[in-house]
């Protein structure tokens, strides 16, 4: 039989009996007596065996067939399920994934499983429940990789839940082709169509720019509609692009477990709004800064079960993760109910690694917590004493900057820890003005811009800028920048926009700010990528774009602008 | 010769479209249904009475022996044929019990269903 037109639907069926697996077998793990967990990791090892056999994997199906005999045991027994059968089965389905993986990717998946096979079936034969069984060491690996489970993006126009609808009703006689409204593609394919949008806005701004000395009627509606059409071509590519965050949620309770069973914490883990939509390449930028935060909290944020129940808490902790929308962007959540982090040691360690004493003192608590994101600062206080390889924060927090994003912390000591990241939803291509600075070009997203002055240089030497009755601080760009002045305009021209003074994620103060620039030179829709080293240090920029021309034009970072001009 | 109609109750989609690609090569047989589980098998026989159907022993819901003693139960003179892996005497034995008449294995060849349908023409 040729079975190759049956495979995607082999690893369409495989992978999610594989998804229930890894559910079921925690949910089990939490009440090892209930039955109906047990009935149906027996059904789906028995699918996966059944599918691999018709499909021509021996050792796929030989492999699951061991553990569909261990379940049968189960069931018929009616004993309670031991730590190592779970243990057991989860390395097994570590195994059975890869297997899988490989089958997707046409590899050979010659994998060694008759160690863990042999274990399986001692576990099947032995007697009830063995307490000194051998422990096995499925030491938690420590490094799983969290990405988002779907290398490739489904695109499904018609049906959102992505579902076999023709199951539920008996299907005439086909009498004729057709094919599945379902297309997987290659992610990168996305990040291609991507890049190249990004690419026809700009030089759609290029040839607006040159027909604004036309006068043909015909030529100005022909490139207004062409702007219409990549407008919508762009908006349409940043929704398929987008994912359900519960494409990385889906393994964490699994990476948690593995993490608290290998330094004895007892820990409870949920994840609220899974649902929320967002760019794939947010969301695997995010999956490591994620990870790092849970085995942070697990480390050294939960407190051993005893010494919990000392300071008057449950002996199981919690950590939650939620997720929410606000506006145009996306709020992730990491809370612990843990010991928090001690501010004071916090900041006598910044003055012991050089830092200027009294900034740190005159620091508020919320400040302060910041620090631990400093290089040098979080490694030695956050390292565990369990594992000795604590994460640095920095790099946490550079990962959720190199994404657009923002980290904040929020703690409270002996009771919890809350990370907080600020992430946008899509891939950003936005509409940016911009600005020219002697001969250097920079530009600022529109949506900020709340005025644009022009005020007279003596003017705004003596009185500064005054908007609304009000005195607004503002930064001439060239100074800040280090340049020259070689105009000799009266006037200048003044932006003001609204942001936040500081890196605060949450606190909705943006604040009425002003920048002194040279001139204006052109909106334009830009596709803003991340900066990357050496320029990710860079003062002022927080991204950068390519204009029509080829030339690279840094998005200014007007968090830091705002903040200097006071 | 008339047309035998035929259900396919499987809860995996692969079996179910490998089997259905293999009765259609067969003339004389035509696939008019699936269903996923024992209990969506059981409504499906109650409303297309199909002349044979092809199930399956381990399924959610409802298990293939439990729903060919439903079947007979609700008066469906259909043929029931199991499809399984599992080939223990005394599984047989519950299965010919329930009104089970033929066993295919799982999983399922070409020749084998071939001449457990010709068997019912």
């Amino acid at each position: 039989m040729d079975t190759t037109k049956y495979k995607s639907l082999f690893l369409k069926e495989t992978n999610g009996h594989l998804t229930s697996i890894e559910s079921t077998l925690l949910a089990l793990e939490a009440n090892p007596l209930d039955k109906a967990s047990i009935d149906a990791l027996f059904r789906h090892y028995h699918s996966i065996k059944g599918m691999s056999a018709s499909m021509g994997y021996p050792s796929l199906k030989d492999f699951s067939h061991v553990q569909e005999d261990l379940l049968q045991k189960l069931r018929s027994s009616g004993e309670q399920v031991s730590e190592d059968v779970i243990s057991a089965l989860l390395s097994a389905l570590d195994i059975m994934q890869e297997i899988v993986r490989l089958i997707e990717i046409d590899e050979p998946y010659d994998i060694d499983t008759t160690a863990l096979k042999n274990r399986i079936t001692e576990l099947a034969d032995a007697p009830a429940q063995k307490e000194d069984a051998p422990k096995e060491t499925t030491n938690a690996d420590q490094s799983t990789p969290l990405t988002p489970t779907a290398d490739k993006i489904t695109f499904n126009p018609d049906t959102p839940s992505g579902e076999d609808t023709k199951k539920n009703q008996p299907s005439q006689v086909q009498q004729h082709l057709k094919l599945s409204n379902i297309m997987k593609v290659e992610s990168h394919v996305f990040d291609d169509l991507l890049r190249i949008t990004g690419d026809l806005l700009m030089s759609l701004s290029s040839i607006k720019n040159i027909a604004t000395s036309t006068r043909s009627i015909e030529l100005k509606e022909g490139i207004h509609n062409l702007g219409k059409s990549v407008e919508e071509l762009n908006e349409n590519i940043l929704s398929a692009r987008m994912l359900p965050f519960k494409n990385l949620t889906v393994s964490l309770p699994r990476i948690v477990r593995d993490i608290s069973k290998s330094n004895g914490k007892e820990v409870g883990f949920r994840v609220d709004g899974e649902d929320i939509s967002l760019d794939r390449s947010i969301l695997e930028g995010m999956s490591d800064p994620l990870v790092h935060m849970i085995r942070n909290s697990v480390d050294h944020g939960i407190e051993a079960p005893n010494t919990r129940v000392t300071v008057g808490k449950p002996a199981k902790g919690t950590i939650t993760v939620r997720a929410f929308e606000n506006k145009d962007r996306a709020i992730i959540e990491v809370f612990d109910d843990g010991k928090g982090i001690d501010v004071k040691k916090l900041k006598e360690k910044a003055i012991a690694n050089g830092m200027d004493s009294d900034e740190v003192r005159g620091m508020s608590n919320q400040e302060a917590l910041q620090l631990i994101c400093k290089a040098g600062l979080s490694t030695k206080i956050t390292v565990t004493e369990v594992s000795g390889r604590g994460v640095g924060m920095d790099i946490v927090k550079s990962s959720v900057e190199e994404i657009g994003g923002k980290l904040e912390i929020e703690s409270v000591q002996g009771k919890y820890t809350k990370m907080i990241m600020e992430l946008p939803k899509t891939a950003s291509i936005i509409k940016v003005l911009l600005l020219g600075i002697e001969d250097e070009v920079v530009c600022m997203p529109i949506s900020k811009i709340t005025r644009i002055l022009k005020i007279n240089n003596e003017t705004l030497k003596e009185t500064g800028v005054f908007f609304n009755q009000n005195d607004v601080p503002f930064l001439t760009l060239k100074d800040a920048f280090g340049l020259e002045s070689t105009t000799d305009e009266d006037e200048s021209t003044v932006i003001l926009f609204e942001e936040k003074p500081g890196n605060s994620v949450l606190s909705n103060e943006a604040l009425l700010s002003a920048m002194v620039v040279d001139r204006l030179i052109d909106e334009v829709n830009a596709y803003i990528r991340p900066l990357t080293a050496p320029f990710s240090k860079l003062d002022y920029a927080t991204g950068f774009t390519i204009l029509g021309d080829g030339r690279p034009v840094f998005l200014l970072d007007l968090v830091k602008v705002a903040k200097d001009a006071r | 010769m008339e047309t035998k109609n035929i259900l396919i109750v499987d809860d995996d989609a692969l079996i179910r479209a490998i089997l259905k690609d293999m009765v259609s090569g067969i003339n004389g047989f035509a696939v008019i249904g699936e269903a996923g589980d024992g209990l969506e098998g059981l409504e499906v026989s109650k409303q297309l009475v199909p002349d044979i159907v092809i199930l399956d022993l381990i399924m959610p819901k409802m298990n293939g022996i439990q729903m060919a003693r439903e079947i007979v139960k609700a008066g469906i003179s259909s043929h029931l044929i199991l499809c399984s892996t599992i080939k223990d005497e005394a599984m047989i034995e519950d299965a010919k019990a329930s009104g089970i008449t033929a066993f295919l294995k799982k999983p399922p060849v070409e020749e084998d269903i071939v001449s457990t349908l010709s068997s019912l023409l």
